[in-house]
C-alpha cells in the first residue's frame, strides 16, 4: 500500500457500500473452517487424513462515538446507524483500501460480503473517549475480487 | 555450537509472507491399550496414529497477499507448505495442510497482522 492509505471497513443496507465505519480504532476479520478426519482403512501410513466440510466468519471491531455533526463522520456510519440494523437485517460489507481526505475513497476492493449485525456493546471511562464493539456474523461466501 | 536462526515457513500459493513467528506441532494419537495383565494403576499408551499443525503470524503490507489467504480458505483444499532450512543447520520439512483458520488484524496506523493456523493431512515428510 501507498503511504497515506489505510484498510477500512464498509458497511450498508445496500449492495456496494461507500459508508465507511467512522472513527475506527480497529476490526478483524476471522474466518474457521470446519475440519474432519477423513483417514479410512485404505489410507496408508499412520499419518491422520483431514477434509474441510464447512467455512465460516465473523468481523469484529472497535470505534470511537463521534457526535453526529462532526465533520469527520460525513460518508461514514455512526454508532447510532449501526445500532440500528442490530437484528435480522441484512447488510453488506466491504474491506477496502481507502485514501484521500479522512481515508473516504476507495483504492481497491480486497473483499466483500453479506453479514448481520448480532453484537454491539458501547463503553464509557472517565476522562477516555467512549468506544463502541461490534460483531458481524457473515454468511454466504467471502468474495475476492478477481486480480487484474 | 553455532545457533539455528528462525527458519521459513512456505506454502505454494504464497500465502505467507513476512512470517514473524511459526510453529509446527506434531502429535502422537494415542489410545489406551491397558488389559487384565496391566499391573499397576497407570495407562498404557499406544502410538496409534500422527497428526500435525502449524500456526504462523505474519505482517502483510500488500492486499494481493491478503486476497491469496482468502482464496485459499474459499478453495477449501488442501495446499502444499514447507518449513524450510535456513543454511545447512536446519530442519525441513514439507506436507498438505488444510488453511482452518485465520485472523486479519486491521489496526489504525498499523501494518496488518495475519495469523493462519494450518491443519496438516497426511505425512509430514
Amino acid at each position: 500500500m501507498k503511504k497515506g492509505q489505510y484498510i477500512r471497513l464498509l458497511l450498508s443496507t445496500t449492495a456496494t457500500p461507500t459508508k465507511v465505519i467512522a472513527a475506527s480504532k480497529q476490526m478483524a476479520l476471522h474466518g474457521s473452517a470446519t475440519v474432519e478426519e477423513s483417514s479410512t482403512k485404505d489410507t496408508t501410513g499412520d499419518s491422520m487424513d483431514y477434509e474441510c466440510t464447512g467455512l465460516a466468519y465473523d468481523i469484529t471491531g472497535s470505534a470511537l462515538i463521534l457526535t453526529s455533526n462532526d465533520a469527520l463522520n460525513t460518508g461514514a456510519n455512526s454508532a447510532a446507524d449501526m445500532l440500528a440494523n442490530l437484528g435480522d437485517t441484512e447488510l453488506y460489507w466491504r474491506i477496502c483500501v481507502m485514501e484521500g481526505t479522512n481515508n473516504r475513497t476507495v483504492d481497491e476492493e480486497i473483499c466483500s460480503g453479506k453479514c448481520k449485525l448480532t453484537s454491539w456493546s458501547a463503553q464509557g471511562q472517565n476522562k477516555q473517549n467512549a468506544m463502541y464493539n461490534y460483531t458481524l456474523t457473515g454468511f454466504g461466501a467471502i468474495t475476492v475480487p478477481t486480480q487484474a | 555450537m553455532s545457533k539455528i536462526k528462525g527458519q521459513n515457513f512456505v506454502t505454494s500459493a504464497s500465502v505467507v509472507a513476512n512470517e514473524t513467528n511459526c510453529t509446527v506441532t506434531v502429535t502422537g494419537n494415542t489410545e489406551d491399550v491397558s488389559d487384565k495383565s496391566a499391573t499397576g494403576l497407570y495407562s498404557k499408551e499406544s502410538v496409534v496414529s500422527t497428526s500435525w499443525q502449524v500456526q504462523t503470524d505474519t505482517y502483510q503490507s500488500e492486499p494481493e497477499q491478503l486476497k491469496a489467504i482468502l482464496n485459499t480458505f474459499n478453495a477449501a483444499a488442501s495446499i502444499a507448505v514447507g518449513w524450510s532450512a535456513d543454511g545447512a543447520s536446519g530442519i525441513s520439512k514439507s506436507g498438505q495442510a488444510l488453511l482452518n483458520d485465520f485472523v486479519m488484524n486491521f489496526n489504525d496506523r498499523e501494518t496488518v497482522n495475519v495469523s493462519l493456523q494450518f491443519q496438516g493431512t497426511g505425512a509430514l515428510s
